[in-house]
């Protein structure tokens, strides 16, 4: 403004000065928004854009990017799957472009017909946007959640009662694992909730787990290295690709070894049913399904009932040969449909889940909240009156009992912490209020500021006051307090972020989950969850504060208390 | 004797505690007998009162096989015991400090579980702390009923672990092993098999470098045998000495324990851990790239030590388990580790206690073991449950499906298997036994010597470092220091507590003569005044004085105790100082302390300063420039870290910005050692450029402009208007504020705790960490508060002086 006269702001060496600060200015300037960008961008990404650096989330301008973003999110961040489910060789959510066609309704027409006839289970599907390793908050893990508490009272206690559970928090309530290969958990209560859950979800958002494209398309493709020509070498055939061997529903005489082995060692039981034969034979030996299986079966007492082999059957019998499953245009045609509403989740999921976790189904917020207004109310009256008592009444020891409040201040703060900690202890205070708020409720330093300032205020209207005979709670409300606004704000305000910002001393002295403080809170969530969900939490977390500062930005700006020398 | 007294006051715990315990207990018997007579003919059970019993750690949130299998041994729990409900206890959990705390902040916290998962190693300090309740009473209810019905459970070496031996000479059982887990070794099936080996375990010592020699050969990048780094190296260098017939520790009489990882059967398992890392048959590897859940490292993984407990812990398609190869020696030294439950001393209500009792003695039981075999059986897990358990719970059927050759293995894992160091004051012999090794892999002279192939010097530098450690550790761990020593530090404690309370005095005297001078007398108030102002001042002058002053005095008696929370603390006059300093961790600490305050007082301190100069002589744009500037304040504190070390992350925003600029860091900033304090600096820096602008801005705005133009007229230039105007402006103000960055700087620990922890290997463990760590982590009150003290005398300095400026400034809002 006044650092160089508009005359000397002209000279050509001046200018140069002007450019470098401006310079400065302008990178600092960057330093300081582009990480906010990088976490409003990162608190909309999921899966495998969770760390890149983006300063825009691109999906929302860009359908390609959006189709990516959407096959990503519904195929459980798996990789293989994508390929397994499409019939197509290894090909990547992160990579796929837009279908050119439009999705081909006949051919859904046909599996819905198929899906309304057989009602196979539920767990032939895989449900999409179930991702379970906590890099986004999916929709139908939130949903799943949501569906479970509603059907059992409401509350996550209820919801134990009903299920004999201790889950802790709703973010321990995940969809249970079921896969293509491995072994298959035997139904308990919650797992048929989940296939209850899974019933009200449309069809063209599951994913049918295909075993024949499994097998042909990654299970074969690993044991040859990828390479189709090793294959053909081995059993004299001549496939252009992977995707061409056939898989069939029992003993085949092409790759008979790896059939068996697939299907006998690798494959989950449930897709596995016994031939007559080898129903006789179980009985005889007295064993259950999957054990037999894995044991003693003979490969020609198996036979695979997936539902791309059981499709591919009906099918048949309906007149179309060859038919298989049609994932890739079900996944279009729900992209088609719901565009808007993914784009929406994407942007959504993770702020629902964190606020969820702290308002919906926690009590972070609520803690901080009361915390806050306890807080600041007590620093307004516990600090005002001791300054007032100081400033009105000048007693022989007054000067005494300020030192006696300043001292404080040198006194060294972790000596103070650990004592303060075991009388809070002895007093059964740990885990309440009180001892977040009482311990640091009168502040010497905000003692002396305000004796300060009282002292400043004219004298003339305390005597005025006294003539009208107001009482001494009159004259500290409506003089002193009235006119000591602007360094209240300030004391008001530093209280505010004081309790907005409780911390170490609440992970000591408040340890118990239904006393977490926001702070305590998302700093137990981050070691737990994956990059986007945090940046949902600390954007959520700048909120309460970004209000206040709206509404205190005089206060920030003017009450900015500036020693000067005497 | 005036201690004494004054020690009473300020220290309820000083109670005798078993009064309470006892009356309760009275009247619990006596309202037992009173229910009894007027109940008669009802069963004991419907008497009881239905009980919420606290279990840390308890199972069945997640559908995993193993999960699944815990929830059903609580489901048969709950229909066996209907009058107890189990809640999950729940508490905070450190980063970065590894699990075995959370019980002890629990515990501090006034949240104890009543039930605590311990391990081994834990057990000893737990007791001495009388933290856990004796179990005896319960056993002998028991065997009264089933002589036999600890034999199988207890084992001659478990035994020996689980029960203590008390100062009157009397032993106790103080927990129960749930399950018992045998160390091994786990191979990569797929990588044996690309390098043509037999698919089994290598036999011994010999075997193993030439397997992952011939692993190497052919998949290059292999990181050949994976050993844990640092604090927990242990849990796999043990194998080694085991197996070539050393120890860690040796009991060289009753309850008297020493270390002994010097002997030359330990030279030889070092010597072999070097060989191994030294020809790059084997890499180290955090343990979070241990838990092998990225498939990149599992693919390169040929071979590591685990456990298997009733179930392997890695995929049985990817890895097959085999036991832990012979030394030279013939030795077979695996190690043998349980999941213990012990019952909390703390609880007051008998009808919880038998509740944990009866949660303790169920989780460990046939009955809970048969639940799980089974459950795993059902979920198809048949294959990956140790066959020992598939013989004993009545599923041999399922033998066949186990890895050929298990059971032989498994049979004598038990037998020769050994627990981890637990004797007395042994509980961090292994984090002990960490110093030496990585001093040894980081000698300079000891690799000249390798490489030129002098195998006895090598022998000897590795055997002069660990003589060094023995004694170390004997020193600092068992606390084995000769009685001249101990006079030494003494004397030097003394010195420094003089020093300090000299300190403290001097800075008292000043403050008063400081502030006598300013005070000045004025007019006084009479009669009714007096105490109305006594009693508007009350509130917070008894407030001042419980939470300020008596901590204080209070602060002064529990560094000179050994602070016990739950039992009598013991006078130690000044061996807390004693020990501190001459703990190398803590003045590793205060040189942590130094280096960050060294980065915060130049880089934290000056940017705001600088910042405000730069928008005061820019003639547009302040406004814009300042809100900007601002907005990161919109974060807390913890926000700012929380988001930060993402930032930080291995493949987060400052590593890709590295990358564009063609700086490739491979790991977080966090991991790092040269970048770690710096992580915990910029995001101060970054979120209080702004902010802390804002002060010296509105310093700047009261420089009258007349000052200005004369300068200008005078013919003064940028750097003379800067040195001459703006400086002068600021110095007060930049005085006082660096007076109080400094005391901040030296007491802050929380950024570092959020973003490091103290780590890579304690680098940035500031001494206010290591207050809270030893303090609330550790429950060591007695020597955190020594160190308090040590740095509360160090900055009281400071705090003089800021006190002095503060009484000659005036504050003024900004207009």
């Amino acid at each position: 403004m006044s650092f160089f006269s508009p005359i000397t702001s002209r000279s050509t060496s001046i200018r140069w000065v002007y450019l470098l600060v401006y310079i400065v200015l302008t990178l600092g300037g960057l330093s300081m928004i582009l990480p906010l960008l990088v976490t409003v961008t990162g608190s909309t990404a999921g899966g495998y854009d969770a760390g890149a650096i983006s300063f825009f989330p691109r999906f929302l301008v860009d359908d390609q990017e959006m189709w990516r973003r959407y096959l990503d999110a519904k195929y459980v961040g798996r990789n293989e799957m994508l390929g397994v489910s499409w019939g197509e060789e290894k090909i990547l959510p992160s990579k796929s472009s837009l279908p050119a066609n439009p999705p081909d309704e006949k051919k859904i027409q046909l599996w819905e017909q198929f899906i309304k006839e057989t009602n196979p289970p539920q767990n032939f599907f895989l449900l999409g946007f179930t991702r379970l390793n906590n890099k986004e908050a999916v929709y139908y893990n939130r949903e799943y959640v949501r569906w479970l508490l509603k059907q059992n009272g409401g509350s996550l206690d209820s919801l134990n009662a009903a299920f004999h559970t201790t889950f802790a928090t709703t973010r321990q309530i995940l969809p249970p694992i079921v896969d293509i290969i491995g072994p298959f958990s035997p139904p308990t209560p919650i797992t048929l909730a989940y296939e209850a859950f899974c019933k009200t979800v449309p069809l063209n958002r599951k994913i049918a787990w295909n075993v024949g494209n499994y097998y042909r398309l990654f299970y074969l493709p690993v044991k040859f290295g990828w390479d189709i020509k090793a294959y053909n070498a081995k059993y004299h055939t001549s496939y252009a690709t992977f995707s061409a061997i056939p898989f069939s529903p029992t003993l085949p005489k092409e790759a008979a070894d790896y059939w068996t082995t697939f299907v006998k060692k690798t494959l989950s039981t449930r897709f596995i049913e016994l031939t007559v034969e080898g129903e006789a034979v179980r009985k005889q030996n007295g064993m259950d399904k999957a054990t037999f299986i894995r044991t003693i079966a003979k490969p020609e007492h198996l036979r695979v009932s997936s539902i791309d082999t059981l499709f591919a059957a009906w099918a048949a019998k309906h007149g179309v040969l060859n038919a298989h499953i049609p994932q890739q245009d079900l996944d279009y045609q729900d992209y088609l449909h719901s565009k808007g509403f993914w784009k929406m989740q994407f942007i959504t999921q993770n702020y629902m889940y964190v606020l969820n976790e702290i308002v919906f189904q926690g009590v972070a917020l609520r803690n901080t909240l009361i915390l806050i207004v306890l807080t600041v109310g007590g620093a307004l009256i516990v600090n005002p009156l001791a300054a007032y008592a100081l400033s009105r009444f000048k007693m022989k020891q007054s000067y005494t009992i300020l030192l006696f409040f300043l001292l404080t201040i040198s006194f060294p703060a972790e000596v103070r912490l650990i004592p303060n900690f075991l009388l809070l202890k002895e007093l059964g205070w740990l885990n309440t209020f009180a001892a977040l708020v009482v311990p640091g409720l009168v502040n010497g330093f905000s003692v002396f500021l305000l004796k300060g300032f009282f002292d400043s205020l004219p004298r003339e209207l305390y005597e005025a006051a006294e003539i009208d005979g107001a009482s001494e709670w009159v004259i500290f409300w409506g003089v002193t307090m009235n006119l000591s606004q602007p360094i209240l704000a300030v004391i008001a305000l530093d209280a505010f972020t004081g309790a907005y910002g409780a911390f170490m001393f609440a992970l000591i002295t408040a340890p118990d989950p239904k006393m977490w403080t926001l702070m305590v809170y998302i700093y137990q969530l981050r070691q737990s969850v994956g990059p986007a969900i945090v940046y949902a939490s600390v954007i959520l977390t700048a909120i309460p504060v970004l209000v206040v500062f709206l509404f205190a930005q005089n206060i920030i700006l003017r009450g900015i208390v500036v020693p000067s020398e005497k | 004797m005036k201690i004494l007294t004054l020690r009473k006051r300020f220290s309820p715990h000083f109670k005798n505690q078993r009064s309470p315990i006892f009356a309760i207990f009275l009247f619990a018997t006596l309202l037992g007998f009173l229910t009894l007579n007027t109940q008669a003919g009802e069963s004991a059970s419907a008497s009881r009162k239905n009980v919420t019993l606290r279990v840390a750690g308890l199972a069945g949130a997640n559908p995993t096989a193993k999960d699944t299998a815990e929830w059903q041994v609580v489901q048969a729990f709950n229909k066996k015991f209907p009058w107890i409900t189990l809640e999950s206890a729940q508490g905070i959990n450190v980063e970065g400090i590894g699990d075995e705390v959370g019980p002890l902040m629990m515990i501090a916290g006034g949240i104890a579980p009543d039930v605590l998962k311990l391990n081994f190693h834990m057990m000893d300090g737990y007791v001495r702390q009388g933290f856990l309740y004796p179990l005896d009473s319960f056993i002998a209810k028991e065997e009264a009923k089933d002589p036999n019905a600890y034999k199988d459970r207890l084992p001659a070496q478990i035994k020996k672990t689980v029960s203590r031996t008390l100062p009157d000479g009397t032993v106790h059982y103080y927990a129960l092993p749930k399950k018992l887990l045998f160390s091994g070794i786990y191979y990569n099936k797929a990588l044996f098999q690309q390098a043509g080996l037999p698919m089994r375990a290598p036999k011994d010592w010999k075997e193993l470098e030439d397997f992952s020699r011939r692993i190497k050969a052919v998949v290059p990048d292999s990181y050949g045998l994976v050993l844990l780094k640092g604090e927990q190296a242990s849990w796999h260098l043990m194998n080694f000495i085991w197996s070539a017939g050393g120890d860690a520790v040796k009991e060289i009489a009753p309850g008297e324990w020493r270390a002994v990882f010097n002997s030359p059967e330990a030279v030889t398992g070092y010597e072999f851990y070097y060989k191994l890392i030294q020809e790059k048959l084997a890499t180290q590897l955090d343990e979070q790239y241990l838990s092998l859940s990225d498939p990149h490292k599992e693919e390169k993984t040929a071979m590591t030590f685990g456990y298997i407990g009733e179930i392997l812990s890695l995929d049985p398609n990817k890895w097959s388990f085999g036991p832990v190869p012979v030394g030279p020696t013939g030795i077979r030294g695996a190690e043998v580790n349980a999941n213990l439950y012990g019952m909390f001393a703390g609880i007051k209500d008998p009808d919880v206690r038998q509740a944990a009792w009866e949660f303790i003695n169920f989780e460990g039981s046939d009955e809970a073991q048969r639940i799980r075999v089974k459950s795993f059986i059902e979920l198809g897990n048949a294959a990956i449950v140790n066959p020992l358990d598939l013989e004993r719970y009545g599923f041999s059927e399922y033998l066949q499906l186990s890895q050929p050759g298990l059971v032989e293995e498994f049979k004598e894992a038990v037998k020769t298997a050994q627990p981890e160091p637990n004797g007395k004051n042994c509980d961090v012999a292994y984090v002990e036994m960490t110093y030496p090794l990585d001093q040894i892999l980081g000698d300079s002279d000891i690799s000249k010597d390798w490489k030129a192939g002098k195998k006895t010097e090598v022998r000897e530098e590795i055997q002069k470092i660990l003589n060094k450690a023995v004694a170390e550790t004997n020193e600092r761990m068992i606390g084995i220091i000769p009685p001249q020593e101990m006079h030494k530090r003494r004397i030097v404690a003394a010195f420094v507590v003089f020093g300090v309370i000299f300190a403290f005095l001097i800075v008292g005297g000043f403050i008063l003569r400081t502030f006598h001078a300013v005070g000045v007398a004025t007019a006084r108030v009479k009669g009714k005044q007096v105490y109305l102002a006594w009693a508007i001042l009350a509130p917070a002058l008894l407030l001042m004085l419980v939470w300020n002053y008596v901590p204080l005095v209070r602060g002064v008696f529990i560094s000179l105790l050994d602070y016990q929370l739950l039992l009598k603390s013991s006078f130690v006059g000044l061996d807390n100082f004693a020990i501190i300093l001459f703990d190398s961790r803590f003045w590793g600490s205060m040189w942590a302390t130094l280096q960050y305050a060294m980065w915060m007082l130049t880089l934290g301190f000056f940017t705001p300063i600088l910042l405000a100069y730069l928008l005061h002589i820019t003639p547009r744009g302040t406004v814009f420039y300042r809100t900007i500037f601002y907005v990161p304040a919109l974060l807390t504190g913890t926000a700012v870290f929380v988001l930060w070390k993402e930032f930080f992350g291995e493949t987060g925003l400052m590593n890709s910005f590295l990358h564009l600029l063609h700086i490739p860091v491979e790991r977080a900033w966090t991991d790092d050692p040269h970048l770690a304090m710096l992580s915990c600096v910029l995001p101060t820096v970054w979120a209080s450029a702004g902010p802390g602008c804002l002060i010296y801005l509105a310093a700047l705005k009261t420089i009258p402009e007349e000052q200005f133009e004369a300068a200008e007229i005078d013919g003064a230039g940028f750097f003379a208007k800067t040195r001459d105007i703006i400086y002068p402006a600021l110095k007060p103000l930049i005085l006082i504020n660096f007076i109080g960055a400094v005391i901040v700087t030296f007491q802050t620990s929380q950024n570092i705790l959020l973003m490091t922890a103290g780590g890579p290997n304690r680098g940035t463990e500031v001494t206010s960490l290591m207050i809270f760590y030893e303090a609330f982590l550790r429950l060591k009150f007695g020597t955190s508060t020594a160190m308090a003290w040590i740095i509360g005398s160090i900055l009281v300095g400071f705090s003089i002086v800021q006190l002095r400026k503060l009484s000659q400034m005036e504050f003024k809002t900004a207009k």
